[in-house]
């Protein structure tokens, strides 16, 4: 090929190195940090994908226009933030199961999404509501009982500690009420595409020059998290052995410093082909949304259907 | 020239560069003391190893940086940072050079591909309805209808490049600054964009390509531009004379000293450069 002179001798040489005769020898490396984050990019990548494909699927959230899904979803938000009583979540979270069975999302994977955080961080929130030295009330079930009351500091316990009927029935509705407004807020992301949806925020006069820093800052990270992995990668393709703490710690300083620099680049590139293509400093958007006869029936529907369950919810409260 | 509204008129010179140099910061000079004419309706190439300054060239002819010695001219008025500030010289401007970068990526940053090439429209203030017409007709021609929803992210290469061709010509600028835009492109994908180039070129678009592939130059360039690496005009001619001259290319280190042309002509008498590295 005409290169040999400049190519040292020892490249030259064709050692069989590695990939002993014997085979493995049974001692397995530990899943490093590398792996874990080439899986976790991964994770996020198939993740996006899957919501992709919800959101561009034929289910009837995914028929209705991004704005009037945005504005309808904020009144059921609504609707969910004034009902008092249990039964009327309850009601309410069984009809937002309803819309997601008929939007094609897989039910189980959308209860979990849910409510495998809500129990820990609200119900830790609202965890001491349910003793009696916080609300009173009538004891369901009795935890310690001191023979005179306790003061702790400026706590002062009561001689028996309690869960109370009251305390349990306001912690639960504390928690259903946050499980259907995520539940609501899921179904809306999960069911549009993130373009959309933020187009559509634009209906609640969220200026358009947010919304298209939005919109860029969505379609980048796709594009660092590639260059994430690539990076993760290649270092991963070059590892013999364990790497030391230490030398792991430096390779992930010098990566972050390399993506930043990529941004850094890469914003600077963009800027300018905004610039070419007659950008002037004035965000000027544009989107394909039409009205249609459906969008018109939908909201029509959710308007009555909310009046019905703040309607019923009075009536339990007579 | 440009008369008391700012409009650009119609000139037989697209752009002239006097005398133009450029230097980042502090550092060595990457484009020194550039003299050239770009006229109405040629295809240039603009051929140099990496490096040599090609791509600052075609962003100080895209007004997107100013030469830091000379002037430039374009369409007869002084191509400055103070007249691009101006709106109506800007819009006019912008309107008529159309510029693809190299890096795609950055060229689209937009949620979807048909976004992407509404966005240049937009900016230029077209009704919704004529923007609409213009991307859907520059999709259709370009066979982009499969991909018109897709965000950036699920674009392959070729893909890529034919969206970012697509949003540049959505403006339909009569020049057209492509760098490097055979990068990374399969052949066929390769074979496309030149045929799309050579479309543009009779319909009377003024084309400036850089490039360092060879194998295109015959097809898109009436004339040649070499930079060297010492950042200045090595060499100017028809593309037929500068691909013969191997001692230039050499030079410019282009090419390898094993390096060679083949010509293969088909049985419809048409024939085909490209070059082979190996020794004879």
């Amino acid at each position: 090929m005409g290169y040999d002179k400049n190519i040292p001798g020892w490249l030259l040489e064709n050692k069989q190195a590695g990939l002993c005769r014997c085979g493995c020898i049974g001692i397995r490396k530990k899943t490093g940090f590398l792996e874990k984050t080439i899986n976790d990019v991964a994770e996020v990548l198939k993740e996006s994908v899957f919501s992709e494909q919800l959101a561009t699927s034929r289910g009837m959230l995914q028929n209705v226009d991004p704005r009037f899904k945005l504005v309808t979803v904020a009144y059921l938000l609504a609707v969910t933030a004034l009902v008092r009583h249990i039964p009327t979540l309850v009601g309410l979270y069984l009809f937002i199961l309803m819309l997601a069975h008929f939007s094609r999302v897989p039910l189980m994977f959308f209860i979990k999404r849910v409510w495998l955080f809500i129990p820990f961080f609200t119900g830790i929130v609202v965890l001491p509501s349910i003793f009696n030295f916080i609300r009173p009330g009538d004891p369901l079930i009795n935890i310690i009982s001191f023979s005179h009351p306790v003061k702790l500091g400026f706590i002062r316990l009561p001689e028996v500690i309690s869960v109370t009927k009251q305390g349990l029935a306001g912690a639960g509705l504390i928690i259903l009420r946050v499980g259907v407004s995520v539940s609501l807020a899921v179904l809306l992301t999960i069911t549009s595409r993130w373009g959309e949806l933020l187009k559509a925020l634009r209906v609640f006069f969220i200026p358009k020059i947010f919304v298209m820093v939005l919109e860029m800052t969505y379609r980048y990270i796709f594009l660092l998290l590639t260059v994430i992995t690539d990076m993760f990668t290649a270092r991963k393709s070059r590892s013999i052995g364990e790497g030391t703490g230490k030398e792991s710690r430096r390779f992930v300083s010098v990566g972050i410093g390399n993506v930043f620099g990529k941004a850094y680049f890469l914003s600077e590139e963009i800027h300018e082909a905004m610039i070419s293509r007659g950008y002037t400093g004035e965000a000027k958007v544009t989107d394909r949304f039409r009205i249609a006869v459906q969008d018109i029936v939908w909201a029509i529907m959710i308007l009555i259907i909310g009046i019905i369950f703040l309607g019923g919810d009075l009536i339990l409260g007579r | 020239m440009a008369d008391n509204t700012g409009v650009l008129e119609p000139t037989e010179i697209v752009f002239e560069l006097n005398d133009v140099s450029y230097s980042y910061l502090n550092e060595p000079p990457v484009l020194k003391n550039i003299n050239l004419k770009v006229h109405r309706g040629e295809q240039i190439v603009i051929l140099g190893a990496n490096g040599s300054g090609k791509s600052t060239l075609q962003k100080i002819l895209d007004g997107l940086i100013f030469p830091t010695a000379g002037t430039v001219k374009a369409f007869g008025c002084d191509l400055s940072e103070e007249n691009l500030n101006d709106r109506q010289f800007s819009r006019d401007f912008r309107q008529r050079v159309g510029f693809i970068f190299q890096n795609s990526d950055a060229q689209l940053f937009s949620p979807n591909v048909w976004e992407e090439i509404a966005f240049g429209p937009l900016q230029l203030d077209l009704p919704k309805g004529g923007v609409e017409a213009r991307v859907n007709s520059i999709i259709e021609a370009l066979g982009l209808q499969s991909l018109k929803d897709r965000p950036p992210y699920k674009l392959s290469g070729g893909e890529k490049k034919k969206v970012a061709i697509a949003s540049v010509l959505a403006i339909n600028p009569e020049v057209l600054v492509l760098d490097e835009p055979t990068n990374g492109l399969d052949p066929r994908t390769q074979m496309w964009l030149v045929e799309v180039l050579i479309k543009l070129h009779q319909a009377g678009k003024t084309i400036i390509t850089a490039t360092h592939n060879l194998d295109i130059v015959k097809d898109i360039a009436d004339r040649v531009i070499v930079l060297n690496e010492e950042h200045v005009i090595a060499a100017e001619g028809n593309s037929e004379t500068i691909l013969r001259d191997r001692e230039l290319l050499i030079r410019v280190n282009l090419i390898g000293e094993h390096y060679h042309e083949h010509r293969h002509t088909g049985e419809d008498g048409h024939g085909h450069s490209h070059y082979h590295h190996h020794k004879h």
